[in-house]
């Protein structure tokens, strides 16, 4: 299996993000009446994304930001992005449960209760949009983002596009984009760490300005990558 | 004759949202499968042109340029080229370069549609519109402006199955080559005064 270096969201953490699903969308051009028709030939989208606002202030941001630029070979490796979006999870973090009577330990700390997870109901096939996903300390509710790191394609991200119904902890949903490549029942969804494998939109996409010689501010823009190289981590 | 996709089909393609894949494939010993404009992998029901279970179309560039399918009446129909970018980088463009003339000339190409629906399924069995016969390949390279990438392209010519056949090369005669093969033979001499209309290409 393929393993992608990962976008150090530590050290060069970006002020904003912005993610987004970008398809091949043609027009033949409004009709007098201000008709037009759509078509997107795609098959549902590819993932973009736009960090902006990293502000570098000490000389190892600023050399891991070149060291990447120059890995990432202007767009020829593949890196995997992953997004800050704890705050949407709908997973429940991992808590101290006290006894029946409301008491903790003499340390102050409880039973410790495992942290959210999800996993495939049932086998889907490529391009699948319609799954199901059984959610184990969480709710869904629609808009949640998720991974699924495929033994194939990699980590792919996906978002939860309508809750149909709930049986239990088993959600029947619809997700874009359509499955990259086909899961078997059982398989983890990820909701904790939202990632997916990316390359650089442009060759010169990582050029950066050194302000003073001493900071820097950087900005950057990913589109999903397919069958594309990797490093080593 | 308006081509029937289904009762489906035909109310996606009368609305103002149609989702679709134009599908090329080139039977060549290992079938070039490419989806023409799309993304990542599409797999398509077999039928009577793709009869491999699973066959997957891996997503190429965009079309850059194709003329009109005409017809094929009695065989005849006129050469076009089907041009698409993005080639090279992708695993189907990579396919198609890697393919040589000799591995592609003669064989079959069909150009087929799927319609997909609201959520991204395929609508039915893909709509074959057209079968020809492939005559050319080529691949070029328009350098990138401004620090934008190079683009490359693909182009395919489709024809008939006439299209590529050839008439036996007109062959001439010259006194000079007669005579390196038999000095003394005379034959050809007077043929420089002879015109038969006809020019010598290269």
């Amino acid at each position: 299996m393929t393993s992608y270096l990962t976008w150090p969201r530590g050290l060069l953490t970006p002020r904003s993000e912005r993610w987004g699903i970008t398809g091949q969308v043609s027009t033949g051009g409004q009709s007098l009446g201000g008709i037009s028709q759509t078509t997107n030939s795609s098959g549902g989208g590819y993932w973009t994304c736009d960090f902006d606002g990293i502000w570098m202030r000490t000389a190892p941001q600023v050399k891991a930001w070149r060291a990447l630029e120059a890995l990432l070979d202007g767009g020829v490796t593949g890196i995997i992005v992953p997004s800050c979006d704890c705050k949407f999870s709908p997973l429940d973090s991992a808590s101290y449960v006290p006894h029946s009577d409301g008491t903790l330990f003499d340390d102050g700390t409880g039973y410790l209760s495992g942290a959210g997870s999800a996993e495939f109901v049932g086998a889907y096939a490529l391009r699948a949009t319609r799954v199901q996903v059984q959610v184990i300390n969480g709710v869904l509710t629609g808009g949640e983002i998720f991974t699924v790191d495929h033994a194939t394609v990699g980590p792919r991200r996906y978002v939860v596009g309508q809750v149909h119904g709930v049986v239990g902890d088993v959600y029947d949903v619809t997700i874009r984009t359509p499955l990259r490549a086909a899961v078997v029942d059982g398989e983890a969804v990820d909701f904790a760490n939202p990632r997916v494998v990316m390359k650089l939109a442009t060759s010169d996409e990582m050029a950066l300005t050194v302000d003073m010689g001493r900071q820097a501010m950087g900005a950057v823009r990913f589109v999903e990558a397919f069958g594309i190289g990797a490093l080593e981590e | 004759m308006s081509i029937d996709f289904g009762a489906d089909g035909n109310a996606m393609l009368e609305s103002d949202m149609v989702r679709m894949a134009v599908l090329g494939r080139v039977a060549t010993d290992i079938p070039a499968r490419f989806w023409i404009g799309g993304i990542n992998d599409l797999s398509i029901p077999p039928d009577n042109v793709e009869t491999d279970s699973g066959a997957i179309y891996t997503g190429l560039g965009d079309v850059v340029g194709m003329g009109a399918l005409s017809q094929l009446i009695n065989g005849q129909a006129d050469m076009v080229q089907i041009t698409v970018s993005g080639a090279g980088v992708d695993v189907a463009g990579m396919q198609l370069l890697n393919a040589s003339l000799e591995e592609t000339i003669y064989r079959r190409f069909n150009l087929g549609l799927a319609l997909f629906d609201d959520d991204w399924q395929q609508l039915g069995q893909t709509v074959w519109l057209a079968e020809r016969e492939c005559s050319t390949i080529d691949a070029a390279r328009e350098a990138g402006v401004g620090g934008d990438p190079d683009v490359r392209t693909v182009s395919l010519g489709v024809g008939s199955t006439f299209t590529a056949r050839r008439r036996p090369r007109v062959v001439n005669f010259t006194d000079a080559h007669q005579r390196r093969i038999s000095a003394s033979d005379r034959f050809f001499d007077r043929i420089s005064t002879y015109s038969a209309g006809s020019t010598i290409k290269w």
